[in-house]
């Protein structure tokens, strides 16, 4: 799946543009658990999370996650917004739940298996 | 500090700051009481303005709006003089009131806009409510990049780097419970891995270890350090702290274990991952720890081998 067709299809506001919209996204870890998404084995990926602290960034940093989801509406502060800026980071926020945001991505994330 | 405050309440507190000369518009046109109603009809559609202020010898003395244009060409008496029909009591603010007080003001009044005063009495601007949004996005966006400017110049200032022989070695403090700062370490290590072309596995690696590790001092130590050596072969992360020490290291080590506060959990932090992570990313792990005097974690991973050697 694209990023451009993660946003739309997760109806999410941009707060950091991507540099490359078109980026090809393999795969999603989903977590409120920063120290889960440090475990993850996956390489490539974005991250859903309804954490809003500078944290996620430095973790999306450390990981090399190719965006960040904000779920169930939440609005991170300027400090944030500022922090994946520096880093090139890409940083959405849907209105979307966290199951629900999994749900609409799933079928994106099967035909990339398929 | 740990996302305290959100979107609405930033905008909230900038309603408060800001005055309303930093958001009105200074580029005001004004007519005489001797125009006519025709005259500001054609202004008013010139420069796609809703209303403007009325003014007799520098001072303000009412205020003509797109609906008094509207009852004048419906009425027919658009031809006639603004003093017979303008709005004589005009409601205003004060250049240096807080924009607060114009949101207020846009609350309780039907008006559209408010011509604003100097501390004279004079006509020194206008503000409408799309002005007041069109300056706090702009400050919202100048906060955003405040952070973002410190954030470059942390990552270019962090830490001390010396070159000794064929090792590169760098030094950062780690304060303690300064989670805003804990990645800086893990940040800088991965941008000189990256540019000296070493494999992306293993710069992930070594900037997940490095970062468990700067976690685990600002949450449970009393201060510490990262020092770090990268030569060709291997990149070395020590993580050293001041204490209080691991009572039992053999538990701490058990993935899940974890003597985190709830506040550290409520950040997503604390979840008893930290060692076995870093164990998991490193080629070789030491860890020892004294109660009392500190603990000094040592992190080694090579750098030819993309394989890592404890799975992930």
């Amino acid at each position: 799946m694209l990023l451009c067709e993660v946003a739309s299809r997760l109806e999410a506001e941009e707060l950091v543009r991507p540099e490359d919209p078109e980026v090809e996204v393999p795969s999603a870890v989903a977590a409120d658990l920063l120290s889960d998404i440090l475990a993850s084995r996956k390489e490539q990926f974005i991250i859903l999370t309804g954490l809003i602290s500078p944290q996620v960034i430095r973790t999306a940093e450390v990981v090399g996650a190719l965006a960040v989801v904000l779920v169930r509406g939440k609005h991170p502060t300027q400090e944030m917004i500022g922090l994946a800026r520096a880093h090139g980071i890409p940083l959405y926020t849907t209105m979307l739940p966290l199951f629900e945001s999994c749900v609409r991505l799933a079928p994106l994330v099967q035909r990339v298996r398929a | 500090m740990i996302g305290t405050a959100n979107g609405f309440s930033v905008a909230h507190e900038l309603v408060y700051t800001l005055k309303v000369r930093d958001a009105m518009r200074t580029d005001v046109i004004t007519v005489t009481p001797e125009n006519t109603l025709r005259e500001v009809q054609v202004l008013l559609r010139e420069h796609r303005f809703s209303g403007t202020p009325v003014l007799a010898d520098g001072r303000l003395v009412g205020i003509v709006s797109i609906e008094d244009i509207i009852n004048a060409l419906d009425r027919g008496h658009i031809s006639q003089r603004v003093a017979d029909w303008m709005t004589r009591s005009v409601v205003t603010i004060q250049d240096n009131m807080p924009l607060s007080r114009a949101v207020e003001f846009f609350q309780r009044y039907p008006y559209g806009r408010l011509p604003v005063l100097d501390s004279g009495g004079r006509l020194c601007g206008i503000l409408t409510p799309s002005d007041i949004i069109a300056r706090l996005m702009v400050e919202l966006n100048r906060l955003a990049e405040d952070a973002a400017r410190r954030e470059t110049d942390l990552m270019a200032r962090a830490g001390t780097r010396v070159t000794d022989g064929s090792e590169l070695k760098m030094d950062f403090r780690v304060s303690a419970g300064d989670f805003d700062n804990a990645g800086i370490a893990s940040a800088r290590i991965k941008a000189v891995l990256k540019e000296r072309g070493v494999d992306a596995r293993i710069v992930r690696r070594a900037a997940i270890a490095t970062y468990e590790a700067e976690t685990n001092i600002v949450i449970h130590s009393m201060g510490g350090k990262i020092h770090t050596a990268i030569n060709a072969e291997r990149v070395l992360v020590e993580a050293i702290d001041w204490g209080p020490g691991i009572e039992d290291v053999e538990k701490a080590m058990q993935p899940g274990f974890s003597t985190a506060s709830e506040l550290v959990r409520a950040m997503g932090f604390g979840a008893g991952m930290g060692l076995p992570n870093i164990q998991k990313c490193a080629d070789r792990f030491e860890i020892h720890s004294t109660v009392g005097s500190g603990t000094h974690l040592r992190i080694e991973l090579d750098l030819r081998s993309a394989v890592p050697q404890g799975g992930e």
